[in-house]
């Protein structure tokens, strides 16, 4: 059974500049951008800066669009993580596999871990994981993908994925558990 | 499914098999109904982090929080209706009169330009004949010159 994409009926409209498919497309993708964004780079700024890159991207392509190669969604995600990753590498942020495990929790500001939340902690752990196990994460949990096409995202096989996702997990075990989260 | 590659999806994918590929869901359910201690304990441990995971938002209510100036100035980004000119004739009656008046204007100027180019080009026909007369008249008095 051919799976429809619920996106790509709105892209020849936007081509022709239907304001009313343009903001229905905003609306439906600009929290999963901002979502992912905010996850893969803990900075809101720099999030909405991505957001509204990705989406000038989607209006140079819209008219070029071809339905059946690949989900819009899955393109936009792999948009948006391009230049999540030109950001960390200019912020000389970028560790990929072969660098630290993790980081050194006493690099986190201090005075961010007095006032936080669980929630901010669980933030700042993810932020702390390198990055190709924060994107496994990223992608798989928080924005839903299937694992098929968060591995085809990553350019990695599913047991590829399923090894980053298991590494996420426990790394974020034990940076949570440094931090003194250990449960609910 | 065995026990092992059980424990394993579990650390990748988490506690709740509905966030699992949907290929795992039918087995994994399976395993879940043996009951097996090392199974629940698997299970225990990977909802926690579901738990903590799950507190983790960047926002409340990801699509009330998505900044309204930031969508306003993502949706004036795009590209705009492309409007051709037969169809604002027919929309917009007031572009009828104003086209009429341009297009009338228009025809004023260029009529006159042409008019004006060939007045231009008579002016100097007229003094070149003038200017012959001129001469005539010159031989004229020339010969009553020599007349005299």
């Amino acid at each position: 059974m051919i799976e429809l994409d619920p996106d790509a009926e709105l892209l020849p409209r936007i081509a022709r500049g239907d304001q009313s498919a343009i903001r229905q497309l905003v609306a439906r993708k600009l929290p999963r951008l901002l979502s992912l964004g905010v996850r893969m780079l803990n900075d809101r700024g720099e999030a909405e800066d991505v957001a509204q890159e990705t989406f000038m991207r989607v209006w140079k392509q819209a008219g070029n669009w071809q339905s059946g190669a690949a989900k819009f969604d899955t393109w936009l995600h792999k948009v948006a993580l391009n230049l999540c990753y030109d950001r960390l590498r200019s912020h000389k942020a970028y560790s990929d596999e072969d660098g630290p495990e993790l980081i050194d929790p006493a690099l986190i500001p201090e005075q961010r871990l007095d006032r936080s939340q669980q929630g901010d902690l669980i933030n700042i752990a993810l932020a702390t994981l390198p990055n190709r196990q924060r994107e496994a994460l990223v992608l798989q949990y928080y924005q839903e993908l299937s694992n098929i096409e968060a591995a085809d995202l990553m350019g990695v096989s599913v047991d590829a994925l399923e090894s980053l996702l298991s590494r996420a997990r426990r790394n974020m075990r034990t940076l949570l558990a440094e931090q003194g989260v250990n449960k609910l | 499914m065995n026990t092992e590659q059980f424990i394993t999806l579990t650390e990748a994918y988490g506690a709740d098999i509905n966030r699992w590929p949907v290929a795992y869901q039918k087995s994994a359910a399976e395993v879940i109904a043996q009951n097996l201690p090392e199974i629940k304990h698997a299970l225990e441990q990977a909802a926690i982090m579901d738990a903590m995971f799950d507190s983790s938002a960047p926002f409340a209510n990801p699509s009330l929080n998505a900044d309204r100036t930031l969508f306003d100035r993502i949706v004036a980004s795009a590209p705009r209706q492309k409007t051709s000119i037969w169809h604002a004739w027919a929309t917009w009656p007031w572009i009828r009169w104003y086209g009429l008046a341009g297009a009338g204007l228009a025809g004023a100027v260029v009529g006159a330009f042409f008019v004006s180019i060939w007045m231009s080009g008579m002016l100097p026909e007229s003094t070149e004949t003038s200017g012959t007369l001129t001469g005539l008249v010159a031989e004229y008095v020339y010969d009553g010159q020599d007349l005299t």
